[in-house]
């Protein structure tokens, strides 16, 4: 029984040791690797989560890409910000998502959740370092542990397959095409301007990846813009809006927040409160590539800038603002 | 909790240890922490069903221990029927009321009755077939006199609640296993290490294997309208191998995990795809069950004595009997009808015994004729195996309708590669194996011990690099 019990020991070391010693090798083989390359003309990236996703098509915008995905909390957002600023010295701006959702409790789920343990950690554990796996262990050291398997599965596939780009392997984000319009339906029985229902919850783990980007963006001379897309007046984001005006007071006053989220758009433009459909995507991106062909980042005031412009926009769509009022009364 | 979790993982070590290291001592006491231990294992899915598990055993202890005491036939008789009755009454319940109920108010509305009676919505406890049925093989062979009623309450239960063999089998003879439990187990390390690489094997079998499969064939059965004859080919053949490797992969677990603490289980698959006819194939596919319908329905109905019509009869009866017992659908009892209709011909003209040893024993490669038999009997049961899948017989016949047209001969649009090889060096292990009870049992025992173990480890490997897309085990549904 000893000699069984030393040896099978011995065994499963050895194949612990191997396996651990196999995934270091496939980890620190990507992280150091030249996949992380995107468009030498890219001068702007966008990161974030579902309402970025939905409402930037890259296609209409010159020098711009996106990678922002469904879902995504500040916590692995900062690893594609670091991979991409760290290897692609001719971004100049990152324009980040910011919204209530970006920086409460609700994206503590998305960051050590079963799910987005499982479909996240493997895209970016090459990236992170003990204290960012402490993060995870804490909260979820199971999930951490399974995606382990997948994470080995998934690196080994694009080290032995002819893929130059971990991005594309791994799909970073990027516009999302949205045909459908489900706001009318939502308006029937949600119809009422926001409300708080509990007080505003805030992600110590968010707020602490959102510094560390900003950190990042600093180091490399990048320029770092708060953004915060369209969304219609009855998202429930709003009933917290105090919350993060504070947060900008307080925390973030040294940056720029760029306030898209009133910019006028019809009922019909939005797939749901939250979320463009191609028609807002396509009317917003037109409006945001002129800006940029406008040089608003190099404004002296940037934020009044896009102020007053988005006044002209409204003005202009005069009539979708009356449409809105209607709804309203 | 299943087999490929990390809570087994820490699970068994644990037990393991208890059971060599404390409670080595006492034989009654390491057979109540087998009991303890399959209480937590089934209780870790679902605690409220562990209520059943203990009614069936107080109620087959207490059977056997009446049949010790009553000598006349009458009442013995009675005895026996209570045991039947509340064994197959729960199953029965907790299986198949839905079902009945839901043809029962299909056969009026045919008739232009609406009723209406409410459903109650009953969930399946885990392993309910596989345990009451064991249960019963006790109280049978008690009744025949073939074995002795124990006395012994806590052998009983373990018996009953054997965690590696719990939920999916195999399913064990109570002059099998119960005995085991009355005699002392010493530990042997070459059982343990023999033990330990079926374990290896069995998780290869239903992570690799079967989880890769299961995500081809879920794609296209539960989409086969989208996909053209020879995806649905595809689709078909990727089941048979996700339930062969599933099911098998299982027993093989459990077979591996009971060698862990001195047990002996009994074989449940024999390589049922090197069959050279359905009538071997049913000798080598989960040979605990078709050996228990044999022995306590085949052949107290007649068996294959008696006339063509009773054979005819027995045989229907055995394969409906045990299509219905994989599941309350129609699809089953189909698969089942089907299969009896594959054998019927092979019985009838008394060839049901021709392949009764191994195929191309002693040799490497199998002759021609063999290989086309092999490959017949293979796709006659990827045939039925649709039925298996599918989720209605409407939707079977769907199916092979699709797989019957000019696209046959068109290049799949779903197929793996790397699932395709991952299979082929599945089966060719698998076939330089066959003459084992399993397939990586003597395999490199000539080899040098870093060169074994790192095929092993290879295993290993693979295994873990696959266990991210986990899927449930098939036959917990059952």
């Amino acid at each position: 029984m000893k000699q069984f019990l030393i040896n099978t020991g011995i065994v499963a070391g050895l194949a612990l040791l191997a396996t651990i010693g196999l995934i270091t090798v496939t980890l620190v083989t990507i992280d150091k690797g030249d996949y992380y390359a995107i468009a030498p003309d890219t001068k702007y990236i966008v990161l974030g989560h579902s309402h970025p996703e939905c409402a930037i098509n890259e296609s209409m915008i010159n020098n711009l890409q996106s990678f922002a995905r469904s879902g995504a909390p500040y916590f692995y957002t900062y690893f594609k910000a670091k991979k991409l600023i760290e290897n692609n010295e001719q971004i100049e701006s990152l324009f980040l998502s910011f919204t209530y959702t970006d920086v409460s409790r609700i994206m503590d789920k998305k960051t050590w959740g079963n799910e987005s343990i499982e479909t996240r950690l493997h895209r970016y554990s090459a990236f992170m370092d003990w204290d960012d796996y402490k993060v995870l262990t804490k909260n979820n050291w199971q999930g951490v542990l399974k995606s382990q398997s997948l994470a080995l599965q998934s690196n080994l596939k694009f080290l032995l397959g002819n893929n130059p780009s971990y991005i594309d392997h791994v799909y970073w984000g990027g516009y999302l095409r949205m045909t459908d319009c489900k706001t009318d339906s939502l308006l029937v029985y949600m119809n009422d301007l926001p409300v708080k229902k509990k007080p505003a919850e805030l992600s110590e783990t968010s707020l602490a990846y959102l510094d560390k980007i900003i950190a990042l963006c600093k180091a490399h001379n990048v320029e770092l813009f708060l953004m915060r897309t369209p969304i219609h007046e009855k998202h429930y984001s709003y009933a917290y809006e105090d919350a993060v005006q504070e947060l900008l007071r307080h925390e973030y006053s040294k940056l720029t927040f760029l306030d898209f989220s009133k910019f006028p758009l019809k009922n019909a433009d939005y797939r749901d409160f939250g979320h463009l459909n191609y028609k807002g995507a396509n009317k917003f991106s037109s409006f945001f590539n002129e800006l940029l062909q406008e040089g608003f980042p190099d404004q002296p005031d940037v934020a009044d800038y896009v102020k007053s412009r988005m006044q002209e926009t409204e003005k202009a769509y005069a009539s979708f603002v009356w449409d809105r009022e209607d709804r309203r009364n | 909790m299943s087999f490929n979790s990390l809570d087994f993982a820490l699970f068994l070590p644990i037990v393991f240890l208890l059971y060599w290291f404390v409670m080595n001592r006492n034989l009654r006491v390491q057979n109540l922490l087998i009991v303890a231990a399959s209480y937590v294992f089934y209780g870790w899915w679902d605690w409220t069903f562990l209520s059943l598990i203990v009614v069936s055993t107080i109620i087959d202890f207490s059977v056997g221990r009446g049949l010790a005491i009553q000598k006349e036939p009458l009442k013995r008789k009675g005895l026996l029927w209570l045991s039947i009755i509340a064994n197959l009454g729960m199953l029965g319940f907790f299986k198949y009321y839905n079902f009945f109920l839901d043809n029962f108010v299909a056969a009026f509305s045919f008739f232009g009755n609406e009723i209406n009676p409410g459903s109650l919505n009953v969930i399946l406890p885990v392993g309910i077939s596989f345990y009451t049925f064991q249960t019963l093989s006790y109280t049978i062979d008690v009744y025949k006199g073939k074995l002795e009623p124990t006395k012994d309450f806590i052998a009983f239960s373990a018996f009953v609640t054997f965690f590696p063999q719990l939920v999916a089998g195999p399913i064990e003879r109570a002059t099998k296993l119960l005995p085991q439990f009355g005699q002392q187990r010493f530990f042997i390390k070459e059982k343990a290490y023999d033990g330990l690489r079926q374990i290896l094997w069995g998780l290869f079998k239903k992570v690799v294997i079967a989880d890769g499969c299961a995500e081809i064939a879920n794609l296209i059965f539960d989409n086969s309208g989208a996909y053209g004859a020879s995806t649905l080919v595809v689709g078909a053949v990727a089941f048979t191998f996700q339930i062969y490797a599933d099911f098998s992969g299982y027993s093989d677990i459990a077979i591996g995990t009971a060698r862990l603490f001195g047990f002996d289980l009994c074989r449940n698959f024999a390589f049922p795809f090197f069959s050279r006819d359905i009538a071997e194939f049913w000798r080598r596919w989960h040979i605990s069950l078709s050996t228990w319908f044999r022995d306590y329905l085949y052949i107290p109905l007649g068996g294959s004595q008696g006339g063509t019509g009773l054979k005819i009869r027995n045989v229907f009866i055995i394969f409906l009997v045990s299509g219905f017992w994989h599941g309350a659908n129609w699809t089953f009892i189909f698969w089942g009808a089907l299969n009896a209709l594959y054998f019927l011909p092979l019985l009838l003209s008394n060839r049901n015994r021709t392949h009764m040893g191994i195929v191309a024993e002693g040799k490497l490669l199998p002759q021609l004729s063999d290989i086309a038999k092999m490959i017949s009997t293979f796709a006659i049961t990827v045939f039925a195996f649709i039925f298996f899948r599918a989720e209605t017989i409407t939707h079977a016949f769907e199916y092979i309708e699709g797989m019957f047209s000019t696209s046959l001969f068109s290049v799949p649009q779903e197929l793996p590669l790397s699932q395709v090889a991952l299979v082929a060096g599945f089966m060719m292990l698998e076939w330089l194996g066959r003459e084992s009870e399993y397939a990586i049992e003597n395999f490199g025992i000539s080899w040098s011990r870093p060169v074994r173990r790192t095929f092993y480890y290879g295993i290993g490997l693979t295994i873990f690099v696959f266990i991210g897309h986990e899927q449930e085990y098939i036959y917990f549904q059952f």
